[in-house]
């Protein structure tokens, strides 16, 4: 029983890279078998082997990317989450012709789409960091994480039903929310600054769109003509440059930051990719994510090359 | 200074009086929280790799003990400054808390 025990334990301890288990397999599997003694147990919990598949994922992805830099993806994820969800809470709230003089669409309550759900999650979130309730933040991310697929289940069981949130919007908080449960957003004066910037652009930007034109606009504008797929693909040339300057003055943690942070951006730009050339657009986006592996490939070379560090610095001070 | 997480704390206190192995650290956390935190023992490794990176713990020595291999843990110099910092700053919390109490109304608020 204690070899089936035994065997199962050193199953779940495969989740960490070999170089770690070659360092503390045997020492963390006695400690295992001791606790398991100490309360009588003659098999493994569920729960146990679980926390150690996480713990162990976690310790692989802490190889490729320090605490410090996932703390700063975490901490630029919440913040551009956050920046975007009052930016489209507030052109949804902006009075607008009635979605119910457009046939078939309807309102969702007093807004126009389900998409609120999305942006309130994100909003308590931020008031979750800063009040520093760090346990709750997780769980509302976690939910926040699944809340597009569930919309986007529920809006195509209802075709036709409700103005939005678009199939950008859904893909890019899936990978915000994913990019924020990845370490612990501490909210700097330096993310506060970014926060203010990037908001006062948006609406400077949605008022340059929406005023002279007078008509309505919805989440799926900021996507059309704000991070159109031209801007993006800019924007991400600029990326590129400045991760190759970052990576050539041996700031591989400022790179590998930069490589990790574009890819919210990165994943809405493949969906209007698709929904622009379709089949076309299906093989220009298979060219650009082999183009993508490679630049994070050079990133992470850059990151190794340059000694990124293990814990303790924090990259948005 | 950032608050310090309660199972680094615990990890931290519990080495405060000498070396210890995983196991007896994990006992030693379980009565210093009064029996109300158990640490997992995945949370107990990723903590002691977090604070041997951050040179406030190291290794002390490993021993094989029944068949099963022991490590020991022992608190550096850096580590003890980190856990006098942190119990500093809950006893001022607590100092505080307790000068707010001895201003409360006696019956409490009408």
């Amino acid at each position: 029983m204690t070899g089936v025990r035994e065997s199962r334990y050193r199953r779940a301890l495969l989740f960490y890279p070999k170089r770690w288990r070659d360092r503390n397999a045997d020492v963390v599997l006695s400690t295992l078998l001791d606790v398991a003694d100490a309360e009588g147990r003659r098999s493994p919990r569920a729960s146990e082997l679980l926390q150690l598949a996480a713990s162990g994922l976690s310790t692989r992805l802490a190889l490729y990317m320090p605490q410090a830099v996932r703390d700063a993806v975490s901490a630029i994820a919440l913040a551009t989450g956050v920046v975007l969800a009052v930016a489209f809470a507030t052109v949804q709230s902006l009075p607008v012709p009635s979605p119910l003089s457009w046939g078939s669409v309807r309102g969702f309550g007093p807004f126009l789409s389900p998409g609120i759900v999305i942006y309130a999650l994100w909003l308590v979130a931020f008031l979750l960091a800063v009040c520093g309730a760090r346990r709750v933040l997780r769980l509302v991310l976690v939910v926040a994480l699944f809340a597009p697929a569930a919309l986007w289940i529920t809006r195509r069981s209802m075709e036709g039903l409700w103005a939005g949130p678009s199939l950008q919007t859904l893909v890019f908080f899936t990978v915000l929310a994913v990019l924020a449960l990845l370490g612990t957003p501490r909210l700097t004066w330096c993310v506060g600054i970014g926060m203010l910037v990037g908001a006062g652009a948006l609406v400077i930007a949605f008022g340059t769109i929406g005023a002279p034109a007078k008509s309505y606009m919805d989440e799926g504008t900021f996507w059309r003509l704000i991070a159109s797929l031209y801007t993006l693909s800019a924007g991400f040339i600029v990326a590129l440059i400045v991760a190759l300057v970052f990576g050539m003055a041996r700031r591989g943690d400022l790179a590998l930051l930069l490589g990790v942070s574009i890819l919210p951006w990165a994943a809405a730009a493949c969906v209007s990719v698709v929904q622009l050339f379709e089949w076309d657009g299906v093989l220009a986006l298979a060219c650009l994510m082999a183009a993508a592996v490679l630049f994070r490939v050079g990133v992470v070379a850059f990151a190794r090359a340059s000694g990124a560090p293990s814990s303790g610095a924090n990259l948005v001070d | 200074m950032t608050e310090m997480r309660e199972p680094t704390f615990l990890v931290l206190a519990a080495l405060a009086d000498g070396r210890k192995h995983g196991y007896a650290l994990i006992a030693e956390a379980e009565t210093l929280s009064g029996g109300r935190v158990k640490l997992k023992v995945g949370t107990l490794y990723a903590a002691l790799d977090r604070l041997q990176a951050e040179g406030r713990v190291e290794a002390a020595g490993e021993e094989v003990v029944d068949g099963r291999n022991r490590r020991y843990y022992a608190l550096t110099d850096a580590g003890a400054g980190a856990l006098s910092e942190e119990v500093a700053r809950m006893q001022a919390k607590a100092a505080l808390a307790s000068a707010r109490l001895k201003l409360r109304p006696a019956g409490g608020v009408a």
